[in-house]
Order: structure tokens, then C-alpha cells, then sequence
């Protein structure tokens, strides 16, 4: 009898303390992202995660595409067998380069050597960083290159950013993305940019002079897109402007998932920050 | 040394606005076969073999390698970049970047497949036969796809890469001629003479010079002269059936006119 009141009496005081604990929460958000990628198909994902525990740094290339589902292949010559990285960027020289990764059987994502062929008929070895020491921002957008073997999804992972996204877009083809971990919709995000407010370039109404957002979707087809901004006169039958539209001149809304990256044609001669929540 | 990378550097200088659209300063583009591939004897092509990436330009058409491995035209043909044969008997990844001005979009891309056995059966010689993929059009400037020439295994129900087409003899290359032949049983070996370099022999035989008809007569060994040969002239050994009662030989040049 005395032995239940003593473990009653115990179990009370257990209960009162659980009661006054607060639960300590973590400082940090990690997660997956799923982004479509079918086979035999060249998928433009994006960066939509920092690095674990940098403080919002970029994340390494070999830890933001995870190799679930992959296919993987063994040694570089084989490298055609196998998933594949492709990344876009300038050397140290600034010229552009592309810098290919294949999934190792045994060493996951993995450098390939490549040549670089001069108009003067030189040539030139282009050897890219090792994945697990290459870091890129977000925003930017690479190539997922998938051979034939299995099917679904890819998933990007990382740390939940505790800032907005802001990606530089310059005149030109920019190969980026939307930089968070939530589909975007094409019109319901914020395409001018609170420092410039030069934002996307809607050029004279034409859709030949106008920002282009080019998607390329699952099946290796692609969809284009235009900013319109109506002129103020003369254009009355046409839709409402600041809104991407088709060819047609109809106001699209296309949902992007997160980690699905696209090319822009930056039409418009100023730089701007593509800031879809804002500035920071 | 860490590299990083980011939107700001990205591209200011790799493209270039070129009146209402962009191109890209560079291209990328990469090659591989699915493989098997084979040679014309139905061997697997063997590890280390040879394959060309080769541009053939807008109103061309791909004629060929000659036995040295150099093109037959040089005007609208040009070898891009080379690639060997990786386990599996097929073309190794290999990739590229170039710009677009040196391979205009008008012209196309396709993968040729080098035989290099030499009489020893290894690779490295000079070219016997060659095989060719389908035609691959090139991007242009403004082409935002990943561009590769990639090969499957078979095009309907055969493989879809055979060397199969010979490459040419050099100019000028004199007949061959058989100096000598000693053993019997199960093994002849001749001596064969006025070799020119640059030129791949087979040796083939048959049994009855009145019916029937001549055969290479050693599956993947192409005669040639080699460093070691000694003036014009090198040893063909070749297996023959033990029960042989009668047998004839002759060498022709591969690929002469």
C-alpha cells in the first residue's frame, strides 16, 4: 500500500514537470522537394534550399540533388549510362562553360572532364570542381539529364531559407528559377523589383520585344511565355498588363513546382533582381 | 579551391543579345553509343577502340576515312573530337563545347565507329572499315536544348553501329605480293611483300579455285605494315582446319579502287 502512494506521488511530480517543459524547438528547417523528371528527358531544376547549417549560404551541388531513384553508373566512360548534372557558369576567366556531373556508382555525384573547342582550332580541357566542393546560389537552374531505367520524381533537399529569394537577371538567356521551397505561379508572384522597379519588360505590347519565360515541360516539349504591359492606347481589346500571356495574348497562369527551373529571356537592357516575395 | 558561383557572374559575358533574341557564346554537346557495337566480322568492338565525332556541313555528305584515319573531304567533313571505346562494347561518354560559328546549325553531327585491329588483332592500326550513326542536326546559337548524339543498341532488329564500310586505300598503293609460304596442318604462315604504309591487307583464302569463293582468311587481324616490319614486307600467319588437304591464298588491299 505504502508503495503505490509512493509511485503515484512520483508519477504526479513527472506529470507536473512535462506539464511546465516547453518543447525546444529547432533553429533550423530542412526538407525534400519532388520535382518531376521523366526519362530520356533534360529537366531544368532549380535551387530552392541553402546549405545545412551555413547561415544561408549556397549549397554544394552533391548535396542538393538526391541520388534516390537515380540511376547510377561505374567509371566516367560509362557516364552515358547514367543520370547527369550539367551546369552552366563562367570560368575564372569569365567565359561561359559547362560543367558536367554523372551519379557514380560508388562516388555519387561525379566530375567529368570535358573539351573545349576554340574557333582558332585549339583546344582546351574544361575540369570542373568536384560536386562536394561546387556551390551554387539560388535561384540558379542547372540541367538534370535522365537516361532511360526507371521513372517519377527527383528530389532537391537542403535547409529552408530564412530569406527571401532574389536572383539577378541579366540581358539576355538566364537560366534560374524560383527560389523557395512553394510552387510558383507565374501571375501571382511579384515581378518588379522594390530597389529598381525595372522588373520583367513587358518591351512595346509585342510579344517579339517582351520578356520570354521558356518551360520546359515533362516531355521534353517547350512553353513560352511573354510579359505584357499594355501600351495606353490602341490596346483596349487586349488583356490587363503586367500578366505573362501566350503567344495568343491570354493571360496564363502556369504553376511551376519547386526545384523546376526555366530559362528567361531577359529582353529588357536593365539588370533587376527577380524578388517574387519581396526584398529583403 | 571552393568555387562559387552565382546569378550575378553568371552569363554577362557567356551570352550575347543578338538582335531580338540570344544566343549562347558556347554550346555543349556530348556523345555516347548504347552499345553493343560491332565490328563487320560480328565481333564486339573491343575496349580502347577508336570512334570520331564528325561535323559534315550543309549540302555534304560523309565520305569516308581513309586507311590512315584522315577524312576522304576535308572540305565538308571535319573531326570534332575523338572517344574510345569504354567495357560493353560501346562509344565512352564524352563531352564538348564549342561555338556555334564553328559548327553551323546547318550542318550535321554523326559518330563513326573505327575497326583499328591490326594483324595482331589489337587496336591502334590503321583503319580497315568504319560505321556511321544517323545524322544528329547541330544546334544553333539560340538553342537552349542539351545537345548529344547518343546511339542505341540496335535500329530495328540488328545492332545499330557495325563497321562495316571500308576505308580507302592510299593513292598509288602498289598490288600486294605473297613472297613465300611455309607449314602446314593447322597453321601457314606467309610472307607478303610491296606493303605500302597506310594501306590495310586481308589475306584470304579458299579451298577450290573452281567453285566457292574467297574469305578472309583471320577474323579480326587486318595485315599491315607495323614498325617492326622489315622494309615492305610482314609476316601473315593464319589458322587453318587440321584435316586441310588443299588450300589457295591471295592478299588484297582494303578499300582500293
Amino acid at each position: 500500500m505504502k508503495k503505490i502512494l509512493i509511485i503515484t506521488l512520483a508519477l504526479s511530480v513527472v506529470g507536473l514537470a512535462n506539464a511546465a517543459i516547453q518543447p525546444l524547438e529547432g533553429t533550423n528547417v530542412v526538407g525534400f522537394s519532388a520535382v518531376p523528371a521523366n526519362l530520356g528527358t533534360n529537366q531544368i531544376i532549380t535551387v530552392p534550399y541553402v546549405g545545412c547549417m551555413t547561415n544561408d549560404s549556397a549549397i554544394f551541388l552533391s548535396d542538393l540533388v538526391s541520388i534516390n531513384g537515380l540511376v547510377s553508373a561505374n567509371g566516367e566512360a560509362n557516364a552515358g549510362a547514367a543520370d547527369q548534372l550539367i551546369v552552366m557558369t563562367t570560368n575564372t576567366n569569365a567565359e561561359l562553360v559547362y560543367y558536367y556531373y554523372y551519379l557514380d556508382s560508388g562516388s555519387g555525384w561525379t566530375a567529368i572532364g570535358t573539351t573545349a573547342k576554340n574557333l582558332n582550332g585549339t583546344e582546351s580541357d574544361v575540369t570542373p570542381d568536384p560536386a562536394s566542393d561546387f556551390d551554387v546560389a539560388r535561384g540558379m537552374g542547372f540541367w538534370l539529364k535522365r537516361v532511360a531505367g526507371s521513372t517519377g520524381d527527383v528530389y532537391v533537399k537542403g535547409e529552408l531559407s530564412t530569406s527571401n529569394p532574389s536572383t539577378e537577371i541579366v540581358n539576355g538567356l538566364n537560366l534560374v528559377g524560383y527560389g523557395t521551397a512553394a510552387t510558383m505561379k507565374l501571375n501571382s508572384v511579384n515581378w518588379t523589383n522594390a530597389v529598381s522597379e525595372t522588373g520583367a519588360d513587358g518591351g512595346n505590347g509585342l510579344t517579339t520585344t517582351s520578356d520570354k519565360i521558356i518551360v520546359v515541360e515533362n516531355d521534353g516539349s517547350l512553353s513560352y511565355y511573354y510579359y505584357f504591359t499594355r501600351p495606353d492606347t490602341g490596346w483596349d481589346a487586349y488583356p490587363a498588363g503586367s500578366n505573362w500571356i501566350t503567344e495568343d495574348y491570354v493571360i496564363t497562369d502556369v504553376t511551376i513546382p519547386a526545384g523546376q527551373g526555366f530559362w528567361y529571356l531577359r529582353r529588357g537592357v536593365d539588370v533587376f533582381n527577380f524578388e517574387p516575395d519581396g526584398s529583403n | 579551391m571552393k568555387k562559387s558561383i552565382s546569378i550575378l557572374t553568371l552569363l554577362v559575358l557567356g551570352i550575347s543579345a543578338m538582335g531580338a533574341e540570344a544566343e549562347l557564346s558556347q554550346l555543349t554537346l556530348s556523345i555516347s553509343t548504347q552499345g553493343p557495337d560491332y565490328y563487320a566480322d560480328n565481333t564486339a568492338v573491343q575496349v580502347g577502340e577508336k570512334y570520331l565525332l564528325v561535323y559534315v556541313s550543309d549540302g555534304a555528305t560523309f565520305a569516308g576515312l581513309n586507311s590512315d584515319g584522315t577524312l576522304i573531304d576535308t572540305v565538308g567533313n571535319k573531326i570534332v573530337t575523338d572517344a574510345v571505346a569504354a567495357e560493353g562494347a560501346k562509344c565512352g561518354f564524352k563531352a564538348i563545347q564549342y561555338p556555334p560559328a564553328m559548327y553551323p546549325a546547318s550542318g550535321t553531327f554523326i559518330i563513326v565507329l573505327l575497326d583499328t585491329r591490326d594483324a595482331e588483332g589489337a587496336v591502334g592500326g590503321l583503319v580497315a572499315q568504319i560505321g556511321t550513326s544517323e545524322a544528329k542536326g547541330a544546334a544553333s546559337g539560340s538553342s537552349i536544348a542539351l545537345n548529344s548524339v547518343s546511339v542505341p543498341a540496335t535500329k530495328g532488329d540488328k545492332p545499330a553501329m557495325v563497321a562495316s564500310v571500308t576505308s580507302k586505300a592510299p593513292a598509288g598503293t602498289p598490288p600486294p605480293v605473297i613472297t613465300s609460304v611455309k607449314g602446314a596442318g593447322k597453321s601457314v604462315e606467309l610472307k607478303v611483300g610491296n606493303l605500302s604504309a597506310g594501306a590495310v591487307y586481308e589475306v584470304q583464302s579458299r579451298t577450290d579455285l573452281s567453285s566457292g569463293k574467297w574469305e578472309n582468311a583471320s577474323i579480326g587481324k587486318h595485315l599491315q605494315l607495323s614498325p617492326q616490319s622489315v622494309g615492305a614486307e610482314a609476316p601473315a600467319i593464319l589458322q587453318v582446319p587440321q584435316d586441310d588437304k588443299v588450300r589457295f591464298f591471295r592478299v588484297v588491299v582494303n578499300g582500293s579502287n
